[in-house]
């Protein structure tokens, strides 16, 4: 373990940048409708999680596409080609692309919204919560988070994602929207795998 | 990197060549300035939400639950 006063030396003449603001404060200023979930929003909502990818969900319109490429498109970020992001917005599911800090090696994974109804909601729903610059994060509600982690829970069986949901379960509580919730694990046909958490 | 329910597609594998390049360029004082970075960002976003959640909550309690929360930190 390194003492506080040489991680303050390295800290001062490295100067990191927050790491949620790095990706996020270019969509803010674009006015871009986005959420941040699974990892960062999990580790919130209940024991905090060290991550160095934060997960975005979004809906973007083709003028707002060409202006987030433009934001990033700088010496600092990597970004796909415009016509990735174009053809990637497109898709009606799984539309997915990366960015990548090369000064810090931070990464998004950029999800677009296309017509999934559960993320469309969940927008709508999305929560303001602030980092340490003032800087507006936009949450996915957890309900979001615990329903697509049963979903990854579904597909993969990694006991991650039992901890994970047993740890936001405890955690949230009777905070947790149980009518929102319920409702959801019926539509996405997740009440065989929800049934383990007893909730 | 990818989505495990997504099919990789060429700018994914694009992607995680420069990840890894980039990751491998990365001296021992950026790798731990960015760590640094990591812990100030989940406490704030943390403190952040609690206060939200808890307007009824002093700061001094606030930041135990925040303090608590640390403790069962992972990565």
């Amino acid at each position: 373990m390194l003492p506080p006063d040489l991680i303050s030396l390295f800290v001062l003449v490295v100067r990191p940048r927050c790491s949620s603001s790095l990706f996020v404060a270019p969509l803010n200023r674009l006015g871009v409708v986005y959420m941040v979930t699974r990892s960062v929003t999990s580790g919130t909502y209940s024991h905090v999680r060290f991550t160095n990818d934060i997960d975005l969900v979004a809906m973007l319109s083709d003028t707002e596409a060409t202006r987030l490429h433009t934001a990033f498109d700088t010496p600092e970020f990597y970004v796909p080609p415009l016509e990735v992001i174009e053809t990637e917005r497109r898709r009606p599911t799984h539309g997915h692309f990366n960015l990548i800090h090369l000064e810090t090696g931070l990464k998004a994974d950029f999800f677009f919204a296309g017509n999934d109804s559960l993320s469309q909601r969940s927008l709508e729903l999305r929560r303001r919560v602030v980092d340490q610059r003032g800087e507006t994060v936009w949450f996915a509600p957890p309900e979001y988070v615990i329903l697509r982690k049963l979903e990854y829970l579904r597909d993969s069986g990694s006991a991650k994602h039992v901890a994970d949901i047993q740890a936001m379960l405890q955690v949230r509580g009777d905070l947790l929207d149980r009518q929102f919730l319920l409702g959801e694990i019926e539509a996405l046909g997740l009440r065989d795998v929800w049934r383990q958490f007893g909730a | 990197m990818v989505d495990p329910m997504i099919a990789p597609r060429q700018h994914h594998l694009d992607a995680e060549k420069v990840y890894i390049e980039t990751a491998r360029r990365l001296s021992a004082a950026q790798q731990l300035a960015t760590l640094h970075a990591l812990q100030q960002s989940a406490w704030a976003l943390k403190t952040s939400l609690l206060r939200s959640e808890h307007p009824d909550l002093s700061e001094q309690e606030v930041r135990k639950l925040v303090r608590d929360s640390f403790l069962y930190a992972a990565s």
